[in-house]
């Protein structure tokens, strides 16, 4: 087992090349680090630290592994692991076997482009490569269908039915008008579109249900959350708990909302805390603040239930009681369940046999092989826990430096904090498969980074609005290069923003808006200062 | 380790010799060391090897289509071996166009719809027994059922190998039933749908009509935000509306792109076989032409360098010529790294599932890392001039 030591030579490699690099930099506002030493850059171009950076700005930009990844010894388990994000599973054939008895999708990059955000959508399709949305199916209390998985799936493997119909799902994008009539006070004008997707009844092949209780179909809702990107996500594990708690005690202080699910008065709402062992973590990932440790964060469980693919930490099928019983009393199932696994042929009853099937309940050992060894999610823990975030570009450029300047002047800032510093990264796994900083994956230990994000939820009361109206300021670090990696650039939860321009003005839709005081700066400046300040955003 | 460790060494001694050359230039241009040729070496790229590559690629596969469609209605063996050389001719052009799959190939997604593996074996045998979906694919709009309903792991070019090929020689006709020709013929048909889909990106109206039409017909994305096609958007690198803000970020994308196919021979198509001696990571088991594949990977990246697809190069503005009044040692480096590669590529014994191990295979893994290193001090060159 390989330990975690910067070898020496790599350290000397390094400072050499820093050293003849300093010797010879020429006076020039457009350094890179061939041209300038580490120190010389502007602050801020390091956006994942020295250990969390590449400067590679084409279209591979978000697929990088950062230098942790390489002074461990770790490419080879990094490219092995990367493997399992972008490759197509398939129901049994090796290596990349798995999929289903239900998938969301059957290939992780489907739904993050280039390893980036989702794109806006015309219409939800599985298969339509880059639709990043996971369809929100609530009741019109925000709660969600119980007999649906959290991400409904629309596909299954025969001789199964796909819990929703998706050739039935309908996406409307509508106009809206703010206050100001989508107009700057200088005469520029703006378009604001938003969602709205409609299901029928008939597409449901799942009874309607939440709390395991029948719901009418009236009040059925149902929304869009898209991807972001997967870069950067080992550099966030690392940010001690200890500094969210401060970010917390900070914004409370200074009078802002908060989330109680989340904070309650000075300290973690217990529902804040994802269980880990004994103790708990706070929340980071995830618009609704879901998850805690990467080790078990959404990469560690989509890896899984995206495709359905079982793994040693998750052996079970991403699945719900309420769709096993139907389909276990489906007589078209029934009729040919036998034929498709006939090894599942247990009790000979048909109907025990496909809910057993589906729930993994009575089971023989026999049958819990997991369909990803043990080393190949390791090897993905890798890769997800190592890509590195792209440098920033042309921070000396003075347009970009009046915005930043701006952007903290205005309030952006407050919620999306520009950087963290990173603790140990002693990090720890729920699911117990790794070890307390385990030296099988990558560490980022004592790093400066440049996220753009506070990691706490926030309120912007955007027409159709995200569940709940509670969201984590989404980090911003390398969106600039979209659509270099992705071939689109769309912005916001689900992807309502073709540009920077619509993002922000979204952000002042409403008075309510945790933003609109900024929204209204923005709006006063002049064309050269808002510009000034979507050039420094597309720059970080 | 040791790659990587050279790799960074290597860049000091890069950096400080480019950084020395480049002190004296005008610090007007946003590229403080370009020579002003980037953006015609940019263009000839688009002209000379992208165009040509995706230009045989979608003529190809249409005539795939039409050896399909013959062997469906008249199923001898002379129609096997026909539909199979034209599979291989298509098939070689796309391994060649591999070295850019940066643009249309990735951000539609047409590199996973018309090249996953490997095939979904039992997703193909429940569609043999799918009576509805087998009259939707044997239907008009087959190759759009197909394209819709599918999914990557049942579509492409796999898929038709599948039919095609066993143990590395076109099958008897006899071993292919009519259901099989079924789905080659939609698969096929999704298959060119989506190589006119390429050309179109890349060559906008310089494409043949009558695809321009197809596309437009099956509503394909074939254009930037903005309507410029691929091609025009690298020709107008450094100018507004492009998404290169230089002419030399356009030719880093360039060579990225080939960095990024070397390293993937060599860690991935031949090194996870090799390290982990696993024939299912095996990309063309049917027909077994993987070394083919990977061989024809590499001159994609000759292509690239040398101006212009084999036969019809202009070498004066190639990544050569410009690299060769840059730095003509690094020049000289690339040459004989892309040969080295070819080489022990072609040393490599046939068919590769049956020598996975072989000591040769260890030899052409290391060409290909040696190709990416040196490809990654060009890059670091060209981002000096920046």
């Amino acid at each position: 087992m390989k330990t975690l030591k910067i070898r020496p030579i790599a350290i000397l490699a390094v400072s050499l090349l820093v050293s003849a690099t300093a010797f010879v930099a020429c006076a020039d506002e457009n350094n890179t680090p061939s041209g300038g030493s580490i120190s010389e850059l502007p602050e801020g171009t390091y956006t994942g630290g020295e250990l969390g950076t590449t400067f590679n700005s084409s279209s591979s930009a978000y697929e990088d592994p950062a230098p942790a990844v390489e002074n461990a010894g770790l490419v080879a388990a990094f490219k092995a692991g990367e493997f399992f994000f972008e490759r197509t599973i398939t129901q049994n054939t090796r290596p990349f076997n798995g999929l289903g008895p239900l998938y969301i999708r059957s290939s992780c990059e489907a739904c993050h482009p280039g390893y980036g955000h989702g794109k806006r959508m015309d219409r939800y399709r599985a298969d339509d490569w880059g639709n990043g949305y996971l369809l929100v199916v609530t009741d019109d209390q925000d709660n969600y269908l119980s007999s649906l998985t959290g991400m409904p799936q629309t596909k299954a493997v025969a001789p199964f039915k796909a819990p929703i119909d998706e050739d039935q799902i309908q996406i409307s994008w509508l106009y809206a008008t703010d206050r100001w009539g989508n107009q700057f006070p200088d005469g520029e004008t703006y378009a604001l579109i938003y969602p709205e997707v409609t299901i029928p009844e008939a597409a449901y092949y799942v009874p309607l249900q939440v709390g395991g209780n029948t719901i009418p179909y009236s009040k059925v809702r149902v929304r869009l959350e898209s991807t972001i990107g997967v870069y950067g996500v080992g550099l966030i594990d690392a940010i001690p708990d200890d500094s969210l708690k401060a970010q917390y005690q900070k914004e409370a202080a200074y009078g802002v909302h908060l989330n109680p699910a989340i904070w309650a008065g000075n300290d973690w709402a217990p529902s804040a805390l994802y269980a880990c062992g004994s103790h708990g973590h706070p929340k980071r990932y995830t618009y609704a603040l879901t998850r805690g440790p990467l080790q078990d964060a959404p990469g560690a469980n989509a890896i899984w239930n995206i495709t359905n693919v079982t793994h040693p930490t998750k052996m079970g099928h991403y699945m719900t009681a309420a769709y096993a019983t139907k389909a276990s009393q489906d007589p078209d199932v029934q009729a040919l369940f036998y034929n498709y696994f006939p090894q599942y042929n247990l009790t000979g009853n048909v109907e025990t046999d496909i809910y057993n099937y589906l729930m993994m309940t009575n089971i023989p050992d026999s049958l819990k092989v997991p369909e990803m060894s043990g080393d190949d999610y390791s090897n993905f823990m890798v890769w997800h826990r190592g890509l590195a975030v792209p440098a920033a570009r042309n921070l000396g450029d003075k347009d970009v430096q009046r915005g930043k300047h701006l952007f903290s002047q205005i309030g952006c800032a407050y919620c999306h904090r520009p950087s963290w510093t990173t603790g140990d990264d002693r990090f720890h796994d729920p699911n117990g498969f790794f070890d307390e900083g385990d030296s099988r994956l990558p560490r980022f230990p004592y790093q400066k980074i440049w996220p753009y994000s506070d990691f706490v939820q926030h309120r912007l009361y955007m027409k159709n609005d995200i569940r709940t109206g509670w969201c984590r300021t989404t980090p911003l670090w390398g969106r600039g290069l979209s659509k270099i990696c992705t071939g689109a650039s769309d912005r916001l939860h689900d992807c309502r923003a073709r540009n920077v321009i619509e993002a922000i003005m979204w952000h002042g839709y409403s008075t309510q808006s945790d933003a609109y005081e900024s929204v209204v700066k923005f709006r006063n400046l002049s064309k050269s200062d808002r510009d000034a300040i979507v050039k420094f955003i597309d720059a970080i | 380790m040791k790659r990587i460790l050279k790799s960074i060494l290597t860049m000091v001694v890069a950096a400080t010799t480019i950084s020395l050359a480049s002190c004296e230039k005008d610090n007007n241009s946003s590229s403080a060391g370009a020579t002003g040729n980037e953006a015609v070496i940019a263009s000839q790229f688009v002209e000379k090897t992208v165009k040509p590559t995706y230009s045989a690629l979608a003529a190809k596969a249409d005539e795939l289509v039409q050896k399909l469609v013959t062997l469906k209605a008249t199923p001898t063996d002379a129609n096997v071996n026909a539909a199979c050389e034209v599979f291989l001719e298509a098939r070689d052009w796309w391994e060649k166009s591999e070295a850019f799959l940066f643009g249309a190939a990735t951000d539609f997604g047409i590199d996973p719809h018309i090249d996953s593996w490997p095939l979904d074996v039992d997703g193909f045998n429940n569609l043999m027994a799918s009576p509805a979906m087998l009259a939707s694919l044997a239907g008009d709009d087959g190759d759009v059922y197909a394209g819709d309903y599918l999914g990557n792991a049942l579509l492409g070019f796999h898929g038709i190998e599948y039919i095609l090929f066993a143990n590395g020689s076109p099958k008897a006709a006899s071993a292919i039933t009519a259901d099989q020709m079924t789905y080659a013929v939609a698969v096929a048909g999704d298959l060119r749908n989506r190589c006119f889909q390429l050309e179109v990106s890349w060559l906008g109206d310089d494409a043949p009509a009558a695809h321009v039409e197809k596309v437009e017909e099956l509503e394909l994305n074939c254009t930037l935000n903005g309507g410029r096609s691929y091609g025009e958007n690298m020709r107008n690198a450094g100018k507004a509306g492009s998404s290169y803000a230089t002419a030399v970020a356009a030719l880093e994308a360039i060579i990225d792109g080939c960095r990024t196919i070397a390293d993937e021979v060599g860690t991935s198509k031949i090194g996870q076989p090799y390290n982990g001696e696993d024939v299912n990571y095996i990309e063309s088991p049917y027909s077994q032409k993987s070394i083919i594949d990977f061989y024809n990977n590499i001159i994609s990246i000759q292509n690239v360098y040398m101006g212009g697809v084999e036969g019809n190069r202009d070498e004066t503005n190639s990544l050569h010529a410009y690299l060769g009044r840059l730095n003509s040692s690094l020049d000289a480096e690339v040459i004989a790294a892309i040969n080295n590669a070819l080489t022990k590529i072609d040393a490599m014994p046939k068919p590769f599932v049956n020598n996975i191990t072989a000591a040769a295979n260890g030899e052409a893994i290391d060409a290909c890392s040696a190709l990416d290193e040196v490809l990654g001090k060009v890059n670091a060159a060209l981002r000096n001039l920046e």
